[in-house]
Parts: structure tokens; C-alpha cells; sequence
């Protein structure tokens, strides 16, 4: 999840602007004034945090409902554009047990032109190994999201358009269509359905290239120490009947994770 | 049945129309006519082998593929910007097509989305070997090497020499959505080739295989129909060149194929490729009643012209109908034997020209005396320059001068005749001992069409265009992660690709060792299993991050607990599968047997070889049942245990020399020999039942063997001559087949007509001059005893 945090000033600004939709308890009276643009920026501007620990539990489900189920320990932090890096992420394997130690540290950049670097270390191996640069259509971490789902994607790569208002799981919500500016991505469309009030998403409708409905993303948030996080992710794909679900527990905000945690050398060690 | 004749020479009129309204009500269901050309509805349902095979082609998500094959065959072989270019297009031109099962271009598996595992100093990359052109002469030549050090390509994607490369797409399935896609490559390359570049572009693959057998069945169809029709008359004009002795036997023929597909189209039953063949035995046999009938006609008209028609007509029928109707159901019950077989379109092929049949046998038992009622009575063509009217029945054509010396030898020889014969089937029996089955799908297409063609040029190029998968199945989740498990799967690779016939295989094993050496500094002598099975987890887990979720899903299953080896065959002929899969199990008994994992194999290579299999051993069945039935009701009629003998003995003899024939020349039994025993059995029975009636009946009149036999020779005899002869004639039809299957058919059950009929006119009287049963000559040997 990629923010950018901007000026003090103007957080002062949209949190004004909220306090001024709870008095005057009618939220949407301006929507109509919104447009797709502004709206996926308010998302993508949305204070999700400096850093954040957690353990994340990845269930991998193809069409037949096997299941491939792995446990991890992940920490990420924002790096806001510090020295051309966007954010970098550690994360570790606890289970299942033949791939237990297994680590993976991920830096990525602000410069959408470069890909991000990522190293694997296996303990059976006793070796770190760089691992291919992933494009940002590529799939995270063999999973059903790609890179830009998991946030990489930046706002300005795509046109939006407000679609209408719509309710969904009792949450108003604004519908926003993307389309990339460039040809040749991925996805040919992606529609969003954005909470109104804590502008978070709620759901994505992706279509493929040749313009068919290709995934479906739905999204469970929970409110940490102010902020809102995302606690469970759905990812289905609807052409390979393939599915992921990502559900984040004991999450800490803001705990001040170190910079030395994000390199080679933790891979080998580990981490408490 | 004699009431029916009455009632039907009384009010002819009536009669004709009746039948001709009912014809009609049938007629206008063909409207509603579907063809069915889709190979996959011969493939038997249910089956455990093909069960097995369609849940492992959904495990691994195997879904056929087409090969597109370029080759260029310049010294620098497929390695020019030209020719990479033009792969890239073509990958990404066919990726975009509807029906092509691709997410992404990636889908479509070519040099140019193929993905390289480089091991480097400080790491390991997945990554495309071709992500731009390369241009200059350097760029391409580290290519090369990039791709020839991978080596896992190497026979798969690029060919061992350089010079063609393949693009693999798979097709959702569906054969007119098949067909569709594959029209549309054609024209794709095409428009590639008017560039006039140096390349070759070859189609072939599984889907091309199935949409070619579609439309030369269609093409069958729509030629031999015509074809048949012609071939009718011409036999018909030939046997009585009397325009009556066109008309009413092709009324017949064509009523009853109205009848049997009306019927067929009624019950919503498609035409498939086998049907083809219906109309050609309906006119086997429905012009052999007639033919029957209006040479009894004839001869009751010769011999008393004096009589009233309807006299002569119904002392024809007195006579003749109980043939014709013994010959209907025994045909009939012939190919209703069908129902056994496995393969539905075969079971629908039997019923329906059952219900053909008993249609011919109505129109000729009704119409063809309405008919003869209708018209002047007299004798057409050369029959009446034979003989005059009145006159006593002697030798004088050419034909009847044969037919009757042949009659007296066979009577005054028929021990020897029967020793002759007796000799033959012990030969025939050594024969059938050396009997062995051999088949194969892609054989059975003309070898001229451009599907044949490619796949040729592709196996020689190629490791095989043919899949055979080796499933290790464990008992439980991770099984195949144990290192001793991988170490055999790639023993067993490396033993079977030994073999000639296999090309090359690919299965988890060759991951990991890649993987193996790439992560060790890209050392060779790391190219092999790891030795810890925590190794292999991280490894499968490391890959599955850099790839898609579903990268490794066609060689290992979800759990880990199978693993699919894909081996590439050159020949899908039966008794190659055999061998490769003996071979196989030969390999996972001494290995694997102590390891708690069970070695099975799956795939259509595999599912086509086991119902090639149950077809011919089907087949077998059917032509017991066959013989039985026919025995059964020949026995009923003839009441007599020893007549059912008699019927079974030339037909057994034709069967027994044809097998034999084939076992003592190495002509293994295939689809088409497993067919035309059905058809033989059913058609050809009725020469004996013909011969035997008329004998029957001289016997009865002239009580004398030897008599009866050259009468029966001459009469009967050349009915069944020219029986057999319209049966021939209808079968070389289909020498104008698409399918070298069919035409072997056509030579087949014409060798077999031959046979039967001769078995009919050699064995069948001298054994019955030497028994003289008791079912024929009781009128004989109760008047010997009253004298």
C-alpha cells in the first residue's frame, strides 16, 4: 500500500473538510462535484501509516478448492520517495514447515520505470539469491495479485471517470472507472467501488486485455490505531478459477521499524 | 403371410400409396438432419481408462494444443531477425484470437514468451530469452547459446539443428470454435507467407487433427451419397436392363435409407462419420431382395406364361418370401449386434441400418408385388433372349453354362471339394494364431492433407507431437517433494527417452535440477536432484513466486502429491504405445515399488490405445454374438438344430479366411477390419439362406441332389452372384473415402462378400450332398421309403 504523505497544511485541509461533513451530517452533499481523478487521489493519498508489522496468511485456492496455505511474518515500511524508494517489505515464512526460515525482501521505487529488486534466501540453502525483476503486471509473490494490485500502481497512469453512487455492503460508495493511458497494460479496465466516507476500496472489477472480466478483488478493512488497514483481501480470478485470500492479524502501526531491518543480511538472520 | 400377398396384389394401388405417404411422413424429418463430425463422440464414455484420463487432464489443466511450425531451412536456420519477427507476430496474433486459451500472450507458448532460468553470479532470474528482437549478428548468436544451454527447449520449442521452431496454443474446447481458430491461423499465415519470406509454415496438433477428420467427413458425405446412387444403377441396369429392374429394387434402396434416417432424425440422432456407410449396405442389401424377387419373377414367367399375373406374382412370393424375410432379420439381428460395441455412434450405425433393413424388407415384400401388379407382365432385357417363354430350363448364357457345370462338379467332387476347403481353415486357424492388432488415428488420414503433412515434417523436426502422460501418484500431500521420488521420475525419464519412438520428455524433476544448478552458480555439476527435501519445498516455493500462480500446474499437482511426466511420441500407432508403456511399467515395477506411489498413465495417446483396444476385442464379441443369432434364427425358421449349422458354415469360413489371411500376411487388425466382420456376418449370411431355401425347395420338387443343385446354382446361384456383385460395387464407393480407414473397409468387406459368396456356392453343397440333413431331404427320404 503506497502513500505519499503530503504537506502538514493540507491534511489539515481534508480532515477540516471531513469534520465539516460530520457537522453538517450530509457527507455526499458535494459529491456530484468530485471527480474520478480526485477521488482515486484522496485514495491513493490516504494515511495508511509509515510502517507496519504484521503476520499475513496467504491461501492460495484453485478451481478444484485445493489449498495451499502459508503463514508469514511481514514487515513494511514507507519510504516516501527517500532516496528514489517507494516502500520495502521483509517478509518471512513460518509455516508450512519444509519452507519454514524462507525469506523475501522486496525494495521498490518511485520512478515507475524501474523495476523493483528482490532477494530470496532459502535456509536449506544457507545462500541469499536476487530473484528476477518483476514487472508490475507480474503476480506477487505467485498469488493472484500482481505487483501494481498490491498498491505499486500510481494514480496519473490511468484515466478516471465517476461513474455513479452506489451502496455496497451498506457502505455509500463512489464507482470509478480506470483506464490506462498507455496501450498494451495488463488490464483494459478497472472499476472501484470507494467508501465515501474513509475513502477506502472496497471492491475492484478488472478486465483483461481483450476486454473480458477477468478478476474480482473485495476488501475487508479494520481501523488500527487511527488508521485504516486492510485485514482481509479476496482476490478471484474468474478466467483461471483461481482465487488468493491475504488476511493480515496482530497488526502494529507505526512502530518505528529500523532501516536496517530491510536488507540481505536480516534475510539470513531472521528476525525476532 | 401368404393372406398379406393377397391383400396387397388385391388393392396395389392402395398398398403403393400407403407405403409412399409413409415415406413421405420419414422424409420430411430429414430436414431436421444434424451431422455430427466431432472425432471426441467416438471416444467411449465411462470407461475407467478415459475417466482416469479426463480427471488427470483437469488436475493438470491440459487442454489440447495446436502447433504452429516454422521452419526455415537457411544455413542460419531459424536464428534471423526475420524469422524471430515473424514469431513474435504470429505469438501474438494468435494470442488475441477467440478461442485461444490466453490470459495473456504468455499463454501462448513460443520462443517468444518462453522464459529462461539463468543462474548468475549473485542470483537467479526468471526471465523471457526474447524480450526484444535481437538485431545484430551477436545479439542473435547469445541467443542461441542462451537458448541451446537452457536446453530444456531444445526438441520442444526450437528443433536440435536450428531450423524450425513451434508455437504452442491451446484451444478452448468445442469443434466448431476449433475450427474457427484454426481457419483463422490459416489465413494468418497466409497473409505471412504472400510477404514471401524464407520460412515454411506447418499447422498440426490435436484440434487441427479433429477439424480436418470433420470436414473430410463431410466431404465423404456429400460425395459418396451421389456416388452410391450411381453405383446402384449402374448394378441394376447390368443385372436386368429392364427400366422395371431399375426402378423397383432402387425404390427399395431409397425408401429404406428415407425410413432408417427419418428414424435416426426422429429420435434427434445425429449423422456421424460410420453412417456414411448405412446407405451403401441398404443398398447392398435392399437391391439383393429385389433382385431375389424379380429373378424368381422372371423365371415364373418363363416357365407359364399361360397363368394370370397375379397368379405368377404370388406363386413368386410363395417362394421367395420366406428368404427374403430370413435374410431381412438375420441382417437385421447382424447389425443390431452392434449395440455391444462401445463407441455410440457404432451402437446408433447398428440400430438404425437394423431399422434400414426391415424397411428394405417391407418395400420388397409390398411394393415391389403392388408394383408388378401396376404393369404389364413380361420378361425385360436379355432374360428373355436366355429362354423363351415355356421353355425347360437349360444351360445357354455364358454364366448359367459356368454356373451349372460349376453345380455338377461340386456335387461330384464334394469330398474333395470339402477336403480342399477343410485344408484352407487349418491354414486359416495357423493364420489367426499370428492375429495382432494395430491402429493408429493419424494414419487414418489422407496422407496428402496439409494436417498429415505437417505432423510429419513436425516429428522429424520435434521431439513427437504426441502427449503421453506418466502419472506418480503418492499417498498422501508432498509426496513427490522427497528427493528419492524425483531421483526416479528422472530415471524413468531418461529410460524412456532411450526409446526411438519417444523424443523427449519434461516433468518437475528437470525444474528442480535446473533450478538446482542455477541457484549453485550455474555449476553443471549441480544439474541434479537436491539431496533435502526442505531443498526442494524452497525451491518450488521460489519458483511459484517468480512465476504465475499456475506455472508448474501441468507437471505437479496442487498438493504436491502427483506429478504428470510428459512424454513427447512420434507414432500413435497401438502397438508403439504398447511398447513405450511396457516399458514404462517395466521401469516403475523395479523402482518404484517400494515407495508407496502408484505409476499410471493417462492421455489421449494413452485412452485412444485402449479403445482401439476395446473396439476390436468388442468386436470379437459382436461377431460371436453375431453368428450366434444368426445360428438361433436360421435354426427357428428352418426348424432344425442342424439347418442353423448349415448356415453358420460358409459365413464361419469366410471370417476364418479373412482372419487368417490377415495373421498369415502381418495385416494387423485395426478399426476398419474390426467393422467389417459386423457387416459381413450380416450381409453375407444371406447367400447361404438364399442357396439353402432354393435348394430346399428342388430338393422337395425333382428329388435329386445332384438336380437340385445345378438348378439351384443356376437360379439362386446367379442371383447371389449378382447380389454379391451390387454388395462389391457398393463398397468400392468407398475408395473415394478421405480416410485410407474407410477405403481398407471397402477393400475388406468386398475381399469378405467375395469369400462368403464363394463358400456359399462351394461348401455349402458339397457338404450338404454329403450329409444330405434331414431338414432338406426329409420329403426325399419319406418318398424313397414309400416306394
Amino acid at each position: 500500500m503506497r502513500i505519499n504523505v503530503r504537506p502538514l497544511a493540507f491534511r489539515f485541509l481534508i480532515l477540516g473538510i471531513l469534520l465539516i461533513q460530520i457537522a453538517f451530517s450530509q457527507p455526499l452533499s458535494y459529491a456530484q462535484e468530485l471527480t474520478g481523478l480526485e477521488i482515486m487521489t484522496r485514495v491513493d493519498e490516504r494515511d495508511d501509516g509509515d510502517d507496519q508489522r504484521s503476520k499475513a496468511i496467504f491461501q492460495l485456492i484453485n478451481k478444484r478448492g485445493q489449498k495451499r496455505v502459508r503463514n508469514t511474518i511481514r514487515l513494511w515500511k514507507d519510504y516516501d520517495g527517500k532516496d528514489g524508494f517507494d516502500a520495502k517489505l521483509i517478509t518471512f515464512f513460518e509455516s508450512p514447515p519444509d519452507v519454514k526460515g524462507t525469506g523475501f525482501l522486496n525494495w521498490s521505487y518511485v520512478d515507475e520505470e524501474k523495476d523493483d529488486d528482490q532477494w530470496l534466501y532459502l535456509p536449506a540453502l544457507r545462500k541469499v539469491r536476487r530473484i528476477a525483476a518483476s514487472n508490475k503486471g507480474d503476480s506477487f509473490m505467485g498469488t493472484d495479485f500482481t505487483y501494481d494490485d498490491m498498491g505499486e500502481r500510481k494514480v496519473k497512469e490511468d484515466n478516471h471517470t465517476l461513474l455513479k453512487s452506489d451502496s455496497l455492503r451498506d457502505t455509500d460508495c463512489y464507482v470509478v472507472e480506470s483506464v490506462p493511458k498507455k496501450t498494451g497494460y495488463i488490464y483494459s479496465k478497472k472499476i472501484t467501488w470507494v467508501d465515501k466516507t474513509n475513502w477506502i476500496p472496497l471492491n475492484v472489477d478488472y478486465n483483461d486485455r481483450k476486454g473480458r472480466f477477468l478478476k474480482t478483488l473485495v476488501m475487508e478493512w479494520q481501523k488500527v490505531d487511527g488508521i485504516w488497514s486492510w485485514k482481509r483481501a479476496e482476490m478471484q480470478n474468474h478466467l483461471t478459477g483461481h482465487k488468493t485470500i491475504i488476511e493480515i492479524q496482530n497488526v502494529k502501526i507505526n512502530t518505528g521499524i529500523s532501516d536496517g531491518i530491510f536488507k540481505k543480511r536480516t534475510l539470513e538472520k531472521g528476525i525476532r | 403371410m401368404k393372406k398379406i400377398f393377397e391383400i396387397v396384389t388385391a388393392f396395389p394401388k392402395t398398398t403403393i400409396l400407403l407405403i409412399v405417404a409413409l415415406t413421405l411422413v420419414f422424409g420430411s424429418q430429414l430436414a431436421n438432419m444434424r451431422m455430427e463430425t466431432d472425432a471426441e463422440s467416438m471416444i467411449p464414455q465411462g470407461h475407467p481408462a478415459i475417466v482416469y484420463s479426463d480427471k488427470v487432464e483437469e488436475i493438470f489443466g491440459i487442454q489440447d494444443a495446436i502447433i504452429i511450425g516454422i521452419v526455415n531451412e537457411e544455413p542460419s536456420g531459424i536464428f534471423t531477425p526475420h524469422t524471430l519477427e515473424l514469431i513474435k507476430r504470429l505469438t501474438r496474433e494468435i494470442a488475441s484470437l477467440e478461442g485461444v486459451v490466453a490470459i495473456t500472450d504468455d499463454d501462448v507458448v513460443s520462443l517468444a514468451t518462453i522464459d529462461n532460468i539463468i543462474g548468475t553470479e549473485f542470483g537467479f532470474e526468471v526471465s523471457p530469452f526474447m524480450e526484444e528482437i535481437p538485431a545484430t549478428e551477436s545479439e542473435i548468436a547469445e541467443l542461441k547459446r542462451k537458448i541451446y544451454d537452457n536446453g530444456m527447449y531444445t526438441g520442444g520449442i526450437i528443433s536440435e539443428d536450428g531450423t524450425a521452431t513451434a508455437i504452442f496454443a491451446e484451444l478452448e474446447n468445442g469443434l466448431k470454435s476449433r475450427a474457427m481458430v484454426y481457419n483463422q491461423i490459416r489465413e494468418i499465415i497466409n497473409l505471412e507467407l504472400q510477404g514471401g519470406g524464407p520460412e515454411k509454415i506447418y499447422v498440426a496438433g490435436r484440434p487441427v487433427l479433429e477439424v480436418t477428420f470433420g470436414e473430410y467427413m463431410s466431404q465423404d458425405m456429400q460425395k459418396m451419397m451421389p456416388l452410391v446412387l450411381v453405383v446402384i444403377i449402374l448394378v441394376l441396369f447390368l443385372t436386368f436392363r429392364s427400366l422395371r429392374g431399375v426402378l423397383l429394387p432402387l425404390s427399395v434402396v431409397v425408401g429404406s435409407v428415407i425410413w432408417a434416417m427419418g428414424t435416426m432424425t426422429f429420435f434427434n440422432i445425429p449423422l456421424f462419420t460410420i453412417s456414411t456407410q448405412m446407405p451403401i449396405i441398404l443398398m447392398a442389401v435392399g437391391t439383393a431382395y429385389g433382385i431375389h424377387i424379380l429373378n424368381k419373377y422372371y423365371q415364373e414367367v418363363l416357365e407359364n406364361s399361360e397363368r394370370e399375373k397375379r397368379e405368377v406374382i404370388l406363386e413368386t412370393m410363395r417362394e421367395i418370401w420366406k428368404p427374403v424375410v430370413m435374410t431381412a432379420l438375420t441382417t437385421a439381428v447382424g447389425f443390431f449386434s452392434l449395440i455391444t460395441a462401445y463407441m455410440v455412434p457404432i451402437r446408433y450405425f447398428g440400430i438404425f441400418t437394423a431399422v434400414g433393413v426391415l424397411a428394405a424388407m417391407i418395400f420388397s415384400v409390398a411394393l415391389i408385388p403392388a408394383s408388378l401388379m401396376l404393369i404389364k407382365m413380361k420378361v425385360g432385357g436379355w432374360k428373355s433372349k436366355e429362354r423363351k417363354i415355356g421353355e425347360e430350363m437349360v444351360a445357354t448364357g455364358w454364366s448359367a453354362k459356368i454356373l451349372s457345370l460349376g453345380g455338377e462338379f461340386i456335387h461330384d467332387r464334394r469330398k474333395a471339394v470339402t477336403l480342399a476347403t477343410t485344408v484352407i481353415m487349418i491354414a486359416s486357424l495357423i493364420g489367426i494364431l499370428n492375429i495382432s492388432t494395430n491402429s493408429s488415428w493419424i494414419e487414418n488420414i489422407k496422407h496428402s492433407s496439409e494436417v498429415y503433412v505437417a505432423n510429419k515434417v513436425l516429428n522429424e523436426k520435434f521431439d513427437g507431437t504426441l502427449n503421453l502422460y506418466i502419472i506418480v501418484e503418492g499417498e498422501e500431500a508432498d509426496a513427490i517433494k522427497s528427493p528419492t521420488i524425483l531421483k526416479k521420475i528422472d530415471g524413468l525419464q531418461q529410460d524412456v527417452e532411450q526409446m526411438s519412438l519417444v523424443g523427449g520428455s519434461r516433468s518437475i524433476a528437470e525444474y528442480m535440477k535446473r533450478m538446482n544448478r542455477v541457484m549453485n552458480e550455474d555449476r553443471k555439476e549441480f544439474e541434479k536432484i537436491p539431496d533435502s527435501r526442505e531443498l526442494v519445498a524452497q525451491y518450488l516455493l521460489m519458483y511459484s513466486m517468480s512465476g504465475d500462480p499456475d506455472d508448474f500446474d501441468d507437471v505437479i499437482d496442487y498438493d504436491y502429491r502427483q506429478a504428470n511426466i510428459w512424454v513427447q511420441v512420434k507414432s500413435d500407432y497401438t502397438d508403439d504405445i504398447a511398447s513405450v508403456i511396457n516399458r514404462v511399467k517395466t521401469y516403475a515395477d523395479q523402482h518404484f515399488s517400494g515407495d508407496k506411489v502408484k505409476v499410471n498413465l493417462a492421455g489421449r495417446v494413452n485412452t485412444s490405445y485402449v479403445w482401439v483396444d476395446l473396439l476390436i476385442h468388442g468386436q470379437m464379441n459382436s461377431i460371436l454374438f453375431s453368428i450366434i443369432s444368426v445360428f438361433l434364427i436360421t435354426a427357428l425358421m428352418f426348424r432344425s438344430f442342424v439347418a442353423g449349422i448349415f448356415n453358420i458354415i460358409p459365413i464361419s469360413a469366410a471370417m476364418l479366411l479373412n482372419f487368417g489371411i490377415m495373421g498369415l500376411l502381418g495385416i494387423p487388425l485395426d478399426v476398419a477390419t474390426a467393422l467389417s466382420s459386423g457387416i459381413v456376418i450380416g450381409v453375407g449370411i444371406d447367400y447361404t439362406i438364399h442357396f439353402l431355401s432354393k435348394y430346399h425347395w428342388e430338393v422337395d420338387k425333382l428329388k435329386d441332389g445332384r438336380k437340385a443343385t445345378v438348378l439351384t446354382m443356376m437360379t439362386t446361384g446367379k442371383a447371389i452372384f449378382f447380389n454379391a456383385f451390387a454388395v462389391i460395387a457398393g463398397f468400392m464407393v468407398l475408395f473415394a473415402s478421405n480416410f485410407p480407414a474407410n477405403r481398407h473397409l471397402g477393400l475388406l468387406v468386398a475381399f469378405n462378400m467375395f469369400t462368403s459368396f464363394f463358400a456359399a456356392m462351394t461348401i455349402l453343397p458339397a457338404l450338404l450332398n454329403i450329409v444330405k440333413p434331414k431338414f432338406i431331404f426329409e420329403a426325399l427320404n419319406r418318398g424313397e421309403e414309400s416306394q
